[in-house]
């Protein structure tokens, strides 16, 4: 049960840190200092949902995936793993490695004053939405390649 | 741009290169991966730690030298990523 439940909310939290990087992007693309709050508000949370994910994800694949890694290999669809799996996890952590940064950088040097600051918070939220995007998209291949290998083939 | 900004922008490109990098030595070392997976029971667990050592240290270093040219940055910290990405991908595809 507890294997479900991690895995559940690594998901979920990575949904949330995802939301929170779309929430950056259209807060940044309006900046002024009327939006100064919800700026750092939404890269804070980033940061957070993707610390959250990292962790509970993390304690779910050192816990329990080596199981599941087996089954993939065996199964019709090892590409899951060899190339889904093991991107997923090494540039989830460059992903989680910019999310720390974010705050950083709304913090000190607010996208409000144009230029260079906005175009940096632009271009790093919305990799930071596209990356997230993937590592879901990743997520539910690695989960078909499970249950490819458990269903009669 | 603010020297905390530029500081941990450059430390992010550098460790994101380095660790897409360390991907691939560990990936095509059986002892590199070994001493990673020895030091705290997995490999991708030491990973982390390593990057995250690297990404706060770098960026202390970094932190009293002169800033880099504004434009610079907005090219190097998304292009970090992209690259970094790019190489971890492109290694699983070719491995």
């Amino acid at each position: 049960m507890s294997n479900q439940l991690f895995m559940m909310l690594h998901a979920t939290f990575g949904v949330l840190a995802m939301l929170c990087g779309l929430w950056l992007f259209v807060e940044t693309l309006n900046a002024a200092a009327s939006n100064r709050r919800r700026i750092v508000a939404a890269s804070l949370l980033l940061a957070l949902f993707m610390w959250v994910t990292y962790v509970v994800g993390g304690s779910w694949y050192v816990d329990y995936y080596g199981a599941e890694k087996a089954l993939i290999k065996a199964g019709p669809f090892p590409s899951a793993h060899g190339f889904f799996m093991e991107t997923k996890e090494h540039v989830f952590l460059l992903l989680l490695l910019l999310a720390t940064w974010l705050p950083i950088a709304v913090w000190r040097s607010p996208p409000a004053t144009g230029g260079p600051a906005r175009s940096l918070i632009l271009w790093s939220s919305g990799l930071m939405v596209l990356g997230t995007l993937a590592m879901e998209g990743a997520g539910a291949l690695v989960s078909l390649g499970v249950k490819m290998s458990l269903l009669p083939h | 741009m603010d020297r905390w900004v530029n500081a941990f922008g450059i430390s992010f490109a550098v460790t994101a290169l380095l660790s897409a990098v360390l991907v691939v030595v560990k990936e095509l070392n059986h002892g590199v991966f070994t001493w990673m997976a020895g030091l705290t029971g997995h490999h991708w667990v030491t990973h982390g730690v390593l990057q995250l050592l690297l990404f706060v240290v770098l960026g202390l270093i970094l932190l009293g030298r002169a800033p880099v040219n504004k434009s610079t940055l907005v090219a190097l910290v998304p292009g970090g990523l992209v690259l970094g990405s790019a190489i971890v991908a492109g290694f699983f595809v070719l491995h």
